[in-house]
């Protein structure tokens, strides 16, 4: 079996967004160059003049007759980035639905909550991000997904992130903050205004426990640093590079990647 | 291995059933499959299960495959032209959950189910681009699941609005039934709706269709709405079920050899309001029989 050629993917790509985003539909139905280029996991595909013909035989009205669609796509976001919405407003979080991030997410067999966190967290500073990064770590711990491929990898379901000292208090607080029910509240448009955090680091382990919950750890900070290095499988040698980078000794190098690999935070797969 | 018109002839033959999925049964003025079954067997000779694996099986479901009634798996989360959606963990939850169903065959959309990865809050329902390239990876994607699961895998055409490409649906799907060697499943109320959407008459482009390999029919209530001016029809699974599905679904009940089931999809409703759409599609069909 092998699957639908570049040109179906971009045409169902296009097809998604255009059901969410009447930006790119206009732009798309005018042919213009941006909108015709469709981010791919393997390559750039640029919509031919063919493939536009096919949209515009289609009423461009038909693409939303679901007008609710955004707004899921919104509060699923929401359900899992309370604190942030808080922060930056659900205005944000739905600006998020009309970006190329959004649109690799359709191209690239993506995660739409994980890649909100990362473009979220680019496009603010201090106390805001630092919680973005922490949501988002969360985000990434309750999914455990991780790409195929050989080498040192982290075990799926546990995150490591490293942020501003008081990171974890402060979401805590936020949460707080929300009441009963932080995602009612926070999708009804409650804002909450974060503190200030220190100036050292936190370095945070998050893992999903037996009963399907989450559990936080304190780690140091070159074990969470190799533990977000190995989200991607990494060979030895490219893992021992960024240890060193870490600052972890050359001779500790061999003890701290066994120890990880004792504890279950880092796998080896065969090649 | 043996043809699909040898092997259709052991499948059996189901009647009129109706559908689920995880927690319908649950909502306020939601049908009982149960309720139903117990009135008039006839009416709910078996349970369509409409599963997302990774929300699994409501105890409706499992209570019904307890009791050995017959059942058939309508998968909601597999976007057949995608070999990264089969992946071993997902097959193998599909196999837990058919040996407790036991369903005759699988069926459902051949369309695009989620985008991005498979992943919570991407599921969707898109149709498939309706050209010549997207017919053999779907195609495959049949066969592969039919290999994978050891049952008959029959492609639903789905829901839409908007439907891309420049084939008729009828001719798309008929190529992806060809080469997958596979029975069809025609949901009538779908195909008005793609009908209306391109203007053309309900039974247009039966004529090349392969209607030996219809093994089962939807029939379900729609509304016409107006989005912006377009007028398009809102497949809401209610009582009142167009002239055009009906239109298709006699035809095809007149002509289709090896139809062995029909569902009325109308989870939403009370009995009382329902009722008479199950004795008018049982009266329609014994009427048309081939």
């Amino acid at each position: 079996m092998t699957g639908a050629s570049p040109r179906i993917r971009a045409l169902q790509a296009a097809m998604v967004r255009l059901t969410v985003d009447p930006s790119f539909g206009s732009a798309l139905y005018k042919g213009d160059p941006n909108a015709r280029t469709i981010q791919l996991d393997s390559g750039p595909y640029r919509l031919t003049d063919a493939d536009l013909a096919l949209f515009q035989a289609v009423d461009p009205r038909a693409w939303t007759t679901d007008r609710y669609r955004r707004a899921r796509l919104v509060q699923a976001v929401v359900q899992e980035y309370a604190v942030t919405t808080a922060l930056v407003g659900v205005a944000e979080v739905d600006a998020f639905f009309g970006s190329d991030a959004f649109a690799r997410v359709l191209g690239h067999r993506g995660s739409m909550a994980e890649a909100f966190g990362d473009w979220a967290a680019g496009r603010c500073r201090g106390t805001t991000q630092a919680i973005v990064k922490l949501e988002t770590a969360i985000c990434r711990a309750r999914r455990g997904f991780r790409p195929a491929g050989p080498g040192f990898v982290t075990k799926a379901g546990s995150e490591g992130v490293s942020v501003p000292e008081g990171t974890l208090a402060a979401w805590q607080q936020g949460l707080g903050a929300l009441g009963g029910d932080p995602v009612a509240a926070a999708a009804q448009g409650v804002r909450w205004q974060a503190p200030a955090l220190g100036r050292d680091k936190e370095h945070l382990l998050i893992e999903q426990d037996d009963q399907g919950g989450l559990g936080v750890h304190m780690l140091s900070a070159g074990v969470v640093g190799l533990l977000v290095y190995c989200r991607t499988p990494r060979s030895r040698g490219a893992v021992s590079k960024e240890a060193r980078r870490l600052r972890i000794s050359k001779k500790d190098v061999s003890k701290v990647l066994r120890r990880m690999q004792d504890e279950g935070m880092l796998m080896v797969r065969p090649g | 291995m043996s043809t699909f018109h040898e092997r259709v002839q052991a499948l059996p033959h189901l009647g009129l059933g109706v559908s689920t999925e995880y927690g319908a049964t649950d909502r306020d003025h939601a049908l009982d499959p149960v309720a139903l079954r117990t009135e008039n067997p006839a009416y709910a000779a078996f349970l369509e299960v409409g599963v997302e694996v990774a929300v699994g099986l409501d105890t409706h479901a499992v209570r019904w495959a307890e009791r050995g009634w017959p059942t058939t798996f309508h998968f909601l989360d597999i976007n057949l032209d995608d070999p990264t959606d089969f992946d071993p963990g997902w097959l193998d939850q599909v196999r837990q959950l058919v040996d407790v169903l036991k369903p005759a065959w699988l069926c459902g959309d051949a369309g695009l189910w989620h985008f991005g990865r498979r992943d919570r809050g991407h599921m969707l329902l898109l149709p498939p681009v309706l050209i010549p390239e997207a017919v053999a990876p779907l195609a495959d994607g049949i066969a592969a699941l039919r290999d994978a699961i050891g049952l008959e895998v029959f492609p639903e055409n789905p829901p839409g609005a908007a439907f891309l490409g420049d084939m008729h649906l009828l001719d798309f799907f008929g190529q992806v039934a060809e080469r997958a060697d596979t029975g069809v499943l025609i949901d009538c109320a779908h195909l008005a709706m793609f009908q209306r959407a391109r203007g053309h008459d309900p039974l247009t482009a039966f004529d090349g269709f392969p209607v030996d390999r219809v093994v089962e029919l939807h029939i379900a209530g729609g509304t016409v709405r107006d989005h912006n001016g377009l007028a398009w029809v809102d497949d809401d699974h209610g009582r009142d079920v167009l002239p055009d599905t009906w239109q298709i679904a006699e035809h095809l009940m007149a002509r289709a050899p090896n139809l062995k089931a029909v569902i009325i999809e109308c989870e939403r409703n009370p009995i009382d309001i329902v009722r008479p759409l199950f004795g008018e599609t049982a009266h329609r069909w014994t009427g048309a029989r081939p």
